[in-house]
This record gives C-alpha cells, sequence and structure tokens, in this order.
C-alpha cells in the first residue's frame, strides 16, 4: 500500500468527512483566527481529490478541489508551512484562489499529523492582505497547539463512536432477553400480494410487548383489520425474497413503535417469517421528551467558550489568560486580563491533582519537552470542571525560562460520558453472577450515586392508587440520611401526575419547579434540591421508579438522564433473568428432592421384596448402585442439571469404596453432559466394587489408577478412559457375566469398552467419541 | 444400670410419613438389633415420647405433613428431652447449617442401610 493511500485510509477510518460542524472544532478555528489575527482560519482535511473543511471562519464553501489547496503542500511538507505573499511562491502563484479578483494573499498552516504519523491536512489561517513578517514565534507555537488539539479532538471523537458502537451492540443483546420474537405463515392472494399472515409460534414476551393476546394460530386480518398494509408487504418480501431486513416502525392499529428485524425461516415454499420485535414506544416518547432539554443543553455549550488560552511570563511569575480561562479557575478576568501569579490559578485546582500538574509544569520548563495534563478545577456550585491543558516552555537566548503560552479546554463533558459508560460496563460485570435482588438493586444505586456524583440515588416501589412510594433501597452520599420507608407523593408535590403518564420527572430545583416549590420544606427534611424520577410502567400502569437526589440546584443533562434509564433498564432485566434463574433452580431442587424420593421409595420396595428370598449381598449390592446413581444426581443438580466435572463424578464414586490414597487419578477436568455423568458414575462404582470383592482394592496395599485423556483432534477426537489396577492377588476372566459386568461393558453409554485381565491386575479401558461426553 | 444378665435392646423411633419408607427404616434398625416404635408425624413422635422414658435414638424424615416438620420436631426434642440422640433425612441434597440441631446427624434420602446402622451405634459407643 502507498502511503498516500494508507494515508487516506486513516482519515476514513475517522468518520469525520462530510459529517456537520461540532462546536469543539469551531471554537479552535475561533481561537486561531483571533491568536494569529487573520480573518479566515480552516480545519483543511486533504481527501483524494478534494480538501473539505470540518470547520471555518471567514470562508464560504465546504471544500475546494486539490488545485486550489495550498494545504496539500502543508501536508506534503510535513512541518507548519507560512507564506507570506502567496502570489510570490511558485507553488500558489498560479493557485485559482490567488488569482482571483480579492484573492488570498497570506497563508500558514499547520499540519494535523496523527499518532501513526500520518498528515490528514492543517489547521491554517488565511489573509486577503500579504505579511511580510509571517506569523510570530508565539502565534506559531498557538497554530501548532491548536493543531494538536485538532487531533486529538478527532481522535476522542473516534473513540467515542466505536464506544457508542460497542454500546449499541451490547444493548442490542441485552434487550433481546424480553423482546417478542413470532413466526409467521404469510399469504399471498393471486397477483402475488402479501394479504394476511397467521401466528405459527410465538415467545412469552409476544403477548405484553404487542399487546395481543392469543394470538397463536390467529390470522392477524382478523386480530387487527386495520393493521397497516405495509407490515404485509414487507414480510410477503422477506418471505419472497428470502432477504433479512431490519426497520424502525409505528403500528397505528397496535398503537406501539418496533424496532423490527425479519427474516425467511424454513424452506421458501413455505413462507415462514421469522419476526424480532423490540418495543421502541417508550424510548420514541421519551426521545421526544429529552429533545427539548438537548436543544437547551446544545446551545449552552455552543455559547460556553470552552476553550482558553494563557501565557505565563515566567520570569515575573505573571499568568495572563483571556475571560472565559479565567472564569473557570474562579480569577476575576479584569485581573486576568492583566496578570495574577500562577498560584492564584492553582488555588481552583482539585487538591487532589495539583501536586501532579505542578510536577509536569515543572518537567516541561526542565526538559522543554510539550506540556500536557488533565485535572479537575473546582467550581463555585462545588462542582467540578475537567480540564485538558497543553503548552510549551520558550527559553531566552541563555537558555532561561521565559514565557510559557498555552491552551486549556473544558473536556468536562467528555470525561463524564466516558466515566458514565464505564460505569454501564461495571454495573453488567457486577450483575452477572448476582442472585439477589435487593443487592443487585444495591449495586446499580450505588454505581447510579457515585457516577453521577449526587447525594441520593435509590428504588421505590409504587403504588399508585394510594400514590405512596415504599423506597426498598437507597445509597447515600456521606452526609445524606437515608429516606428507606413509605413516602407520600402528594407531600412532596404534584410530580406524581407526570409518572404515571410515564413521564421521567427532572427537576432541576424543588425550590422554583411548579411542580414543587410549595412542597420545598419536605424536600428540605430529607436534604434534596433536585431530583430525577424515572418510572417504570407495567401494562400502563406506575409500578416503581428510580430516584434520584442532589443536595443543590442541578441542571441535569440529557445524557445523564439517558444514563440514569440505562442504568435502570438494565438492572431490571437482569434481576429478571437472576429471578427466572432462582425459579428454575428452585424447579429443579424439587424435582430432585421427589426423585430421591422416589428412588427410597424404590429402594424400600426391593428391600421388602427381596427380603429372606434371596443372599442379602444381593440387596447390598442392588443398594449400593442405586446410591452411586443417587450421588451423581446430586452433582448434576449443582449445575442445573447443565453438565458435571469429570473429577467431581470421579471423585465423589471412589470415595463411596476406598481411601483416598489407594486411587491415582488423572486426566484434565472435563465439563460432563447428563448422561455421561450418569453412565460414569455407575461405571466407577462397578468397578469399584468388583475391585474390593476380587481386585486391587481386596487386599491391604493394592491400587487403582484412573486416567483419561482426548486422542486425535476435531470433530475427530476420541475420549480414552483407563482403569488400571496394581498390586492386587491375580484375577481371572469370571465365568459367569453378572449384571455388574455388563454394565462395565456398556461403558460410557456409548462407544467401547475393553476389559483385560492381565498378571499385574485388571486393565479396562473406554473410548467414545468426545463430542458425544462433553457437555453439549 | 442394666444388667448384663438381661440385656434390654435401647429403644429407637422412627418417624416417617410414608409407609413404606417406614417400612424399610423399621427393617433397617430392627436388623441392627434395636426396639422400634413408629410414628407417622411429629405429633404423633411427641405423643410417644410423653408416654416412655426409654428412647435413646429418634430417627425422623424432615418432611412430613402436619403441624410440625422433623426440622421443629428435632428442636422441640432437643428441648424437651436432651438426652435423645436424632438422625435426620430428607430427599433435599442440602440442610443449612442451623437446621440441624446440635449432635444431630444428616442423611440425604436414599440413605444406605449401613450409614443408619453405623450412625445408631456410634450413639452407643460403638
Amino acid at each position: 500500500m502507498t502511503q498516500e493511500r494508507s494515508r487516506l485510509d486513516a482519515l476514513v477510518e475517522y468518520q469525520v468527512l462530510d459529517t456537520a460542524p461540532e462546536p469543539q472544532f469551531d471554537d479552535i478555528v475561533k481561537a486561531a483566527s483571533l491568536a494569529c489575527g487573520t480573518p479566515i482560519a480552516l480545519i483543511s482535511l486533504v481527501d483524494e481529490a478534494r480538501q473539505w473543511f470540518k470547520a471555518k471562519i471567514g470562508f464560504e464553501p465546504t471544500e475546494t478541489s486539490l488545485s486550489q489547496s495550498v494545504c496539500a503542500h502543508a501536508v506534503t511538507e510535513r512541518a507548519t508551512l507560512i507564506i507570506p505573499d502567496l502570489t510570490a511562491d511558485a507553488r500558489t502563484a498560479a493557485n485559482t484562489l490567488v488569482t482571483a479578483q480579492d484573492g488570498i494573499r497570506f497563508y500558514a498552516g499547520a499540519p494535523l499529523i496523527t499518532e501513526d504519523e500520518h498528515v490528514l491536512g492543517t489547521l491554517c489561517v488565511i489573509d486577503g492582505s500579504t505579511r511580510p513578517g509571517g506569523l510570530t514565534s508565539q502565534q506559531k507555537a498557538i497554530l501548532e497547539l491548536l493543531a494538536k488539539q485538532v487531533v486529538q479532538q478527532l481522535d476522542l471523537r473516534r473513540e467515542l463512536l466505536q464506544a457508542k458502537r460497542e454500546e449499541a451492540r451490547y444493548r442490542t443483546l441485552f434487550d433481546a432477553l424480553d423482546a417478542a420474537y413470532s413466526v409467521i405463515e404469510v399469504k399471498f392472494d393471486d397477483s402475488g400480494r402479501a394479504v394476511d399472515y397467521r401466528f405459527l409460534e410465538i415467545n412469552a414476551a409476544f403477548p405484553a410487548k404487542t399487546g395481543l393476546d392469543d394470538a397463536l394460530g390467529k390470522w392477524m386480518r382478523d386480530l387487527k383489520p386495520d393493521h397497516e398494509q405495509r407490515w404485509f408487504d414487507v414480510y410477503g418480501h422477506v418471505a419472497m425474497t428470502g432477504q433479512t431486513v431490519r426497520f424502525e416502525e409505528e403500528a397505528g392499529a397496535l398503537g406501539r413503535w418496533y424496532d423490527v428485524q425479519a427474516y425467511r425461516v424454513g424452506p421458501p415454499e413455505k413462507h415462514q417469517v421469522g419476526v424480532l420485535f423490540r418495543d421502541l414506544t417508550e424510548q420514541r416518547r421519551s426521545e421526544r421528551d429529552a429533545k427539548d432539554s438537548r436543544a437547551r443543553l446544545e446551545l449552552a455549550l455552543s455559547a460556553a467558550n470552552t476553550i482558553g488560552t494563557w501565557s505565563w511570563d515566567i520570569r515575573n511569575n505573571n499568568v495572563r489568560s483571556d475571560p472565559r480561562f479565567a472564569e473557570i479557575f474562579g480569577v476575576e478576568p479584569e485581573k486576568a486580563a492583566t496578570g495574577v501569579p500562577i498560584e492564584e490559578f492553582f488555588e481552583g485546582v482539585a487538591p487532589e491533582d495539583r501536586p501532579a500538574l505542578e510536577r509536569r509544569i515543572q518537567d516541561a520548563i526542565a526538559t522543554s519537552e510539550p506540556f500536557h495534563a488533565e485535572y479537575r478545577v473546582r467550581q463555585a456550585d462545588a462542582s467540578y470542571r475537567w480540564i485538558e491543558a497543553q503548552g510549551r516552555c520558550t527559553y531566552d537566548e541563555a537558555g532561561a525560562p521565559q514565557t510559557f503560552p498555552g491552551l486549556g479546554i473544558d473536556i468536562t463533558e467528555r470525561k463524564l460520558e466516558l466515566t458514565r459508560q464505564a460505569a454501564l460496563i461495571e454495573l453488567g460485570d457486577r450483575l452477572r453472577g448476582m442472585d439477589e435482588p435487593v443487592e443487585m438493586a444495591r449495586v446499580a444505586a450505588a454505581l447510579l450515586g457515585e457516577t453521577l456524583g449526587v447525594a441520593r440515588a435509590g428504588q421505590a416501589r409504587v403504588d399508585p392508587d394510594s400514590e405512596t412510594a415504599d423506597v426498598d433501597i437507597d445509597w447515600n452520599a456521606g452526609g445524606t440520611a437515608s429516606i428507606v420507608g413509605r413516602h407520600h407523593f402528594r407531600e412532596f408535590g404534584g410530580f406524581i401526575d407526570d409518572l404515571k403518564r410515564g413521564q421521567v420527572v427532572v427537576i432541576d430545583d424543588v425550590a422554583s419547579d411548579h411542580r414543587t416549590k410549595d412542597m420545598a420544606k419536605a424536600f428540605d427534611r430529607i436534604g434534596t434540591r433536585s431530583m430525577v424520577n424515572v418510572p417504570l410502567l407495567e401494562r400502563g400502569v406506575l409500578r416503581s421508579l428510580v430516584l434520584i437526589h442532589d443536595n443543590r440546584p442541578r441542571s441535569w443533562s440529557a445524557a445523564e438522564i439517558f444514563f440514569i434509564k440505562s442504568i435502570g433498564d438494565r438492572t431490571r432485566s437482569a434481576i429478571a433473568e437472576a429471578r427466572a434463574r432462582h425459579e428454575q433452580r428452585l424447579l429443579n431442587e424439587e424435582m430432585s428432592h421427589r426423585l430421591k424420593n422416589s428412588l427410597a421409595m424404590v429402594m424400600s420396595i426391593a428391600s421388602q421384596t427381596l427380603r429372606g428370598e434371596t443372599d442379602p449381598s444381593v440387596f447390598k449390592a442392588y443398594e449400593q448402585r442405586i446410591m452411586a446413581l443417587s450421588r451423581a444426581h446430586d452433582i448434576l443438580l449443582q449445575q442445573q442439571w447443565s453438565s458435571a466435572r469429570m473429577l467431581t463424578i470421579i471423585n465423589q464414586a471412589l470415595a463411596l469404596h476406598a481411601e483416598e490414597e489407594r486411587f491415582a487419578v488423572s486426566g484434565d477436568d472435563l465439563s460432563l453432559g447428563p448422561k455421561t455423568a450418569l453412565s460414569l458414575a455407575l461405571l466407577m462404582h462397578e468397578l469399584g466394587t468388583n475391585g474390593i470383592k476380587y481386585g486391587a482394592l481386596s487386599n491391604e496395599s493394592g491400587k487403582v489408577t484412573v486416567s483419561w485423556r482426548r486422542e486425535g483432534n476435531g470433530a475427530e477426537a476420541d475420549f480414552v478412559l483407563e482403569w488400571r489396577e496394581t498390586g492386587g492377588p491375580t484375577v481371572n476372566e469370571p465365568p459367569r457375566r453378572g449384571f455388574g459386568s455388563r454394565l462395565i461393558r456398556i461403558g460410557l453409554g456409548t462407544g467401547q469398552s475393553e476389559v483385560r485381565y492381565e498378571p499385574s491386575g485388571v486393565v479396562a479401558t473406554f473410548r467414545a467419541p468426545l463430542s458425544l461426553v462433553v457437555q453439549n | 444400670m442394666a444388667s448384663l444378665a438381661s440385656p434390654v435392646k435401647p429403644v429407637v423411633l422412627v418417624v416417617e410419613d410414608e409407609p413404606i419408607l417406614r417400612l424399610h427404616a423399621v427393617d433397617i434398625v430392627e436388623d441392627a438389633g434395636y426396639e422400634v416404635l413408629e410414628a407417622s408425624n411429629a405429633d404423633e413422635a411427641i405423643e410417644i415420647l410423653k408416654a416412655r422414658d426409654d428412647i435413646r435414638v429418634v430417627f425422623t424424615d424432615i418432611d412430613m405433613p402436619g403441624s410440625m416438620d422433623g426440622i421443629r420436631l428435632a428442636a422441640a426434642i432437643r428441648d424437651r428431652w436432651p438426652p435423645i440422640e436424632l438422625i435426620l433425612t430428607s430427599g433435599h441434597v442440602k440442610l443449612g447449617d442451623h437446621d440441624i440441631p446440635e449432635r444431630g446427624l444428616f442423611f440425604s434420602k436414599p440413605y444406605r442401610t449401613a450409614d443408619i446402622q453405623h450412625a445408631i451405634s456410634s450413639f452407643f459407643g460403638g
């Protein structure tokens, strides 16, 4: 691959070409234009045949051809390119942007160099008049720093896209747990148009998710005569073409929105389609709700000047900065314009971040390496903002540090987003394997509370008739009291009406929100000043809610609300899954209980039947076999009848016969299927019994080696088990074949078995296809 | 003290609601050389315990209908007749430790004849 090709590939990977403007890039070009005093500043990305501008100021076109690109030269140079007079430079004199009337005259561009050394384009500033002096060294330094900032923003943006994609994948899987699924048979008329469909199969979630009770076997036209024709068309298309489709669509007749995946199942002539629905009704509604607040947030973000620059005169310890940078640090803008000691800026930095920040600054001065740091700054309302700062020290001719210019960017939103995503992943990790709903809710509440930095997070059951909430668990930050117990909604205002309608209640300040302002005292008693309540409705009835309280007024972001809902949804799914597991376990235990009682009955009946009729040893042998079977059942039950560990089965069976030191057991522990586990337990029992009667276990010193191995590879692999006795009396092949020796011949229930009576003792070998032995 | 000349067989009370299982349990205890009394539920067992003062061991099922299950019966015995030894059995694989009374032994069903006989004899120093 040529270098240019791999550069273009790298550019594509950023997924930034032809995307909408974003404030963080707009702010950078603004900063560049201000710093360099030019009317035009651009972030130019050099594509195959064009340059495209991610951000621009003072320039109309969104892209130009490469022949009009000055930046392309900077990309080739891989270094900051400054051309004081474009008409006088051989590379640009013929450029139509230069030769045009009122053409461009001065150009300075810093390359956008990625970590992999690819130059994506430039951050450039352009002027209509020539500029013989070019840029000052400080302007050049700032332009280069801003260029680096562009690359970092691109990197961050790419990371975030990646994280979002992973998040979406994870979510689909999770939600599938309670998605509705059906297999339908599509009916066509003579013209080949789909006119109806019938439900051949539906899953448990189907009735609740669609509102169609008792749909199995019924035709859709009978169930919902006004179901839109487009649904029949889509399924008809899938049945005819075998094409898989996925779409989001409203089913008017059902009053719901769905995310639908449909694919053909079975042979084409059957016209059968599998359909997976995810109910989006709730999401659509909350998206509408969130839109207003999101628009507000975006307005706030773009208005907020997220970037600030500073310059530190080291010798006089005087830091000058623009007002927005000063404000974040709590330094008065008027003072910052003329300069204050750097310590005044340090005042605002979070105490735990300060030592590292000071060390990095010292290092940058000592080494002349670029300075880069991320740290938190405390705000007047006790919240923190994350700042990313970059700069580089400059030195006088004698090598003494002179000035230290740099810039800062507010990365709080991104940091919080990453923290929230990490919290979602942590939630999944921690809930997996948990069984106790209360404990699971506690984990979720703690994660919510800690991640959002609020005073309280909890969960409540709601009785909509009496309008009460039973707070079952809550997590509380230090100094905040728990509110576990029963509460009456009306004592806290009128927001339960919104909750009943399924609306998320977001209150930035209980003292001013119309729903709560008359009840501010009640909130004061529980130390709450702002709150979010996310309701959960079951069949349209309010059942529970996730509550978030903070002890100060707070402007909740759409991203925070989404995070609270995500945690709530996932916790609920995980709890439902744990409940199902728990019920399955109870069911298995009950089945096992009955089975074991039945075995006890069988044993009792056998004992009564054989009593006095036969040698007591006959009953004893029978009893032992039933015991071996029963123990194997116990082991299987521990794994919910899904599998049993090889070592557990062997050790358990052998322990019934002789002391541990008489056995040597070797082989990799395998997960056995239930059938093999039962066969193996019986087999070990018979071999052990024979060993005690005639073989190596009949004296004081004999030993038994039990070993197993895999032979061959892949689908052809065999499982080979060997029972080898040594140190016992001489054995002979028994004349009569009893039930025991027949059990041994059956072996693992599949495959072959062989018993040899060698002079050293019995050697029994069993072979079966590995795929049949291990758990499927 | 029992006289060597006329050895008195120790008395074991078997409590089991399922008649077929009770038959088997009685056989096991009898075959080991003990005298056996039978009860088909906890209430009956309590009546017998009140009427007799020579019962040394109670061998009871846990899962029984009636006002008391085997666990509560065992607790009542531990409380009112502390010297009596207890053997419990159930089709459930596991019991919580707190469910088994002090000095009590537990066997999961089905149990082996030999295990029950050893358990009883262990109470008599055998």
